[in-house]
């Protein structure tokens, strides 16, 4: 992905970030893919190039949650990161989640819609050593749009797009549901690395070599995870941990948690439906910053 | 799809459709959870279901938030075949997360069914209610069997849902610019308030039968690019949409604060079709946008609405109702010699016998019979 010439923006048009189609320069949001044109113009500002980091995981598992807080630890310069953010529209994401967990309920689905997605473009660097500038951006996508891509290619051509051009992953994986013997966690998972290394179209004996930082949410469910996080995984998900062995050569595993105590409310006695609904009593982050500390260092 | 005309006089309306259907919500199943298709019949083809499942709303889509907030989604799919949608509340969602599960019935047919309706997505919705009934199906099995809907011939003509005759007025307002926009070809989203499956409904039975096969609408869900539709009727003003829709090739049109489109070149056309539908005279408006077997160009719309309002003028004075029913009743033409005589244009297989001099108001040579 090349840094954009201002002067293509004047003669052709603006191309969109994520799938270069070509788009009227009043554009707000891409003729094709719905990702904001304000990417394109803030990265112009920049005169950098952006690198993506794509948050990916099942639906429910908690990326909108997890996302949220981690560009609100770096707006706190949590980490000895120094992260700004480009554009009011990235700070929505955090606004709502922060938000919501105020109000001790989690923030509502992410539709599948991607002109209902947030993005968060953040310039971020180490302050401690006074490192160069970096440009992320990082979308909150809709984990039903996810498996509909991993599913059937070409569903949801925004999604492809953005793991092709990723500089490094995040796949969250719901390590309570593993914990307790469901499999569904590890075949989606599993679904998901697959999809990636077709993407890639690593050859047989070579390794995909983008970085991929597996974080097992919900660990407050498994406190074993935070002691060792690939044991966990060797344990619970096993087809990933095989994967990830056979065919990624930069992979890592973390274990995080986002909430510190839940309650549990159910439906009332007057409506028909019949749900469980989890409520946060507190929030204790665990684990949100080292696995895009990781990422970082990798790119 | 080209605007090909459709035959004059239609399809014998079949009294039982056998379709497919799918269903599209969020429950959390073996197979997982989340929006995605949770069943669907057989006869759904794979790139079908893709389609489908891009294209299909899913949570906090529909513009209303009461539990009796209902929408319609409705497009020709890639494989040629067709599919309508009616989506509506369905408790809440599993993981109780913000706003109620969004439930979308589908129903996948042919074309020569759906001609059958007259391609109103209304009139299958309605067929499709009575079939599977008001109770939405939260534990499907993954595959459904194919479903039967029984039609009315003597309903594919009329709206499925009266309308108060209070609310006439308002309502063909507004389906005369949605209308207007389906004519013209441009992408559109209507704000109609209270009224927009209404609203829809009357805007597609005033546009010829050819324009409304290939057309793609929804009717009371959120504006979404990832639905590809051309005209989207909502209810509420956004401006955080109407703002993204900036350098889309989208119009905004709020009838009630926008001026009456008197500059469409449709306008003789749109202001028969809103004369019709305040009058109730909804036979009328099926009978002349079915048998129509002519190009949608605004010279031949006007000019058949010009013909329809000569036509009304003589049934007025001589106190016989509608003057198209008078015609075919006094057998002085079929149906399509009626069309023929409107619209001076034959099918391509027969030569046009008529003066089609279009510098002069024409006068059907069947009116200059009876005179």
């Amino acid at each position: 992905m090349r840094a954009m010439d201002p002067y293509d923006v004047v003669e052709t048009g603006t191309p969109c970030l994520i799938c270069e189609t070509n788009n009227p320069k009043d554009a707000v949001m891409c003729t094709d893919c719905s990702a904001p044109m304000a990417l394109v113009h803030d990265s112009i500002a920049q005169e950098r190039e952006p690198q993506i980091v794509s948050v990916v995981g099942e639906s429910n598992v908690g990326k909108t949650v997890y996302l949220g807080f981690l560009l609100d630890m770096l707006s706190q310069r949590a980490g000895e990161f120094e992260a700004i953010p480009k554009g009011a529209y990235s700070i929505d994401l955090q606004q709502n989640v922060i938000g919501h967990m105020t109000r001790r309920c989690f923030p509502p689905k992410t539709p599948m819609e991607p002109n209902q997605w947030y993005w968060a473009y953040y310039q971020a660097r180490k302050m401690k050593r006074k490192a160069k500038w970096f440009d992320l951006v990082m979308p909150d996508m809709a984990g039903e749009a996810v498996a509909a891509e991993v599913d059937n290619p070409q569903t949801f051509r925004i999604v492809r797009k953005l793991l092709s051009k990723s500089a490094g992953t995040l796949l969250l994986v719901d390590a309570g549901l593993a914990s307790h013997g469901a499999s569904r966690p590890d075949f989606f998972a599993l679904k998901v690395l697959s999809y990636i290394d077709t993407l890639f179209k690593g050859k047989r004996d070579h390794k995909i070599k983008n970085p991929i930082a597996i974080v097992l949410c919900k660990s407050d469910y498994c406190p074993e995870a935070f002691d060792d996080a690939p044991r966990f995984v060797e344990a619970n998900l096993n087809r990933l941990w095989h994967l990830c062995n056979s065919r990624f050569a930069n992979v890592e595993f973390f274990a995080c948690s986002a909430v510190g105590s839940l309650a549990y409310a159910t439906a009332r006695d007057d409506e028909p439906a019949d749900y469980v609904q989890s409520i946060p009593l507190h929030t204790a982050l665990q684990g949100v910053l080292e696995p895009f500390e990781w990422i970082v260092n990798q790119i | 799809m080209d605007r090909q005309p459709d035959l004059a006089g239609g399809d014998a309306v079949e009294p039982d459709l056998a379709v497919d259907q799918a269903i599209f919500t969020s429950i959390r199943s073996v197979q997982g959870e989340g929006y995605r298709i949770v069943g669907a019949s057989p006869g759904v083809r794979a790139a079908e279901r893709r389609e489908i499942t891009r294209r299909s709303p899913s949570h906090d889509s529909l513009c209303e938030q009461s539990q009796s907030a209902v929408g319609l989604l409705a497009f020709p799919l890639e494989t040629g075949r067709y599919c309508v949608g009616y989506s509506r509340y369905a408790g809440t969602e599993h993981t109780a997360r913000g706003g109620s599960r969004v439930y979308t019935h589908m129903v996948v047919l042919e074309r020569p069914a759906y001609r059958c309706l007259a391609y109103n997505p209304f009139r299958l919705c309605s067929a499709l209610r009575v079939a599977a009934g008001d109770v939405p199906i939260l534990e499907p099995r993954p595959q459904l069997d194919s479903l039967v809907l029984e039609v009315d011939a003597d309903d594919v003509g009329q709206p499925s849902d009266g309308v108060a005759a209070s609310g006439a007025a308002e309502v063909a307002a507004g389906a005369c610019r949605v209308a207007s926009s389906l004519l013209l070809g441009n992408r559109a989203i209507i704000v109609a308030r209270d009224l927009a499956l209404e609203t829809l409904e009357w805007a597609l039975m005033a546009v010829p039968v050819s324009v409304r096969q290939c057309v793609s609408v929804t009717a009371g869900l959120r504006f979404s690019p990832s639905r590809q539709v051309e005209c989207t009727v909502v209810t509420t003003e956004e401006l955080a949409t109407r703002h993204a829709i900036r350098g889309h090739g989208i119009e905004w049109v709020d009838p009630q604060e926008d001026e009456a489109e008197e500059d469409s070149p449709y306008a003789p056309w749109l202001e028969l079709m809103r004369r019709w539908f305040v009058a109730g005279r909804f036979a009328d408006i099926h009978r002349v946008t079915q048998k129509l077997a002519v190009e949608t160009d605004p010279s031949s719309l006007n000019r058949a609405a010009s013909v329809c309002e000569g036509l009304d003028c003589i049934s007025d004075e001589q106190g016989s109702g509608s003057g198209l029913s008078a015609l075919e009743d006094a057998n002085l033409g079929s149906a399509e010699d009626t069309a023929i005589g409107i619209t001076g244009r034959r099918s391509s297989a027969r030569q046009p016998e008529v003066d089609t001099d279009i510098s002069e108001p024409f006068v059907s040579p069947i009116v200059k019979r009876a005179n």
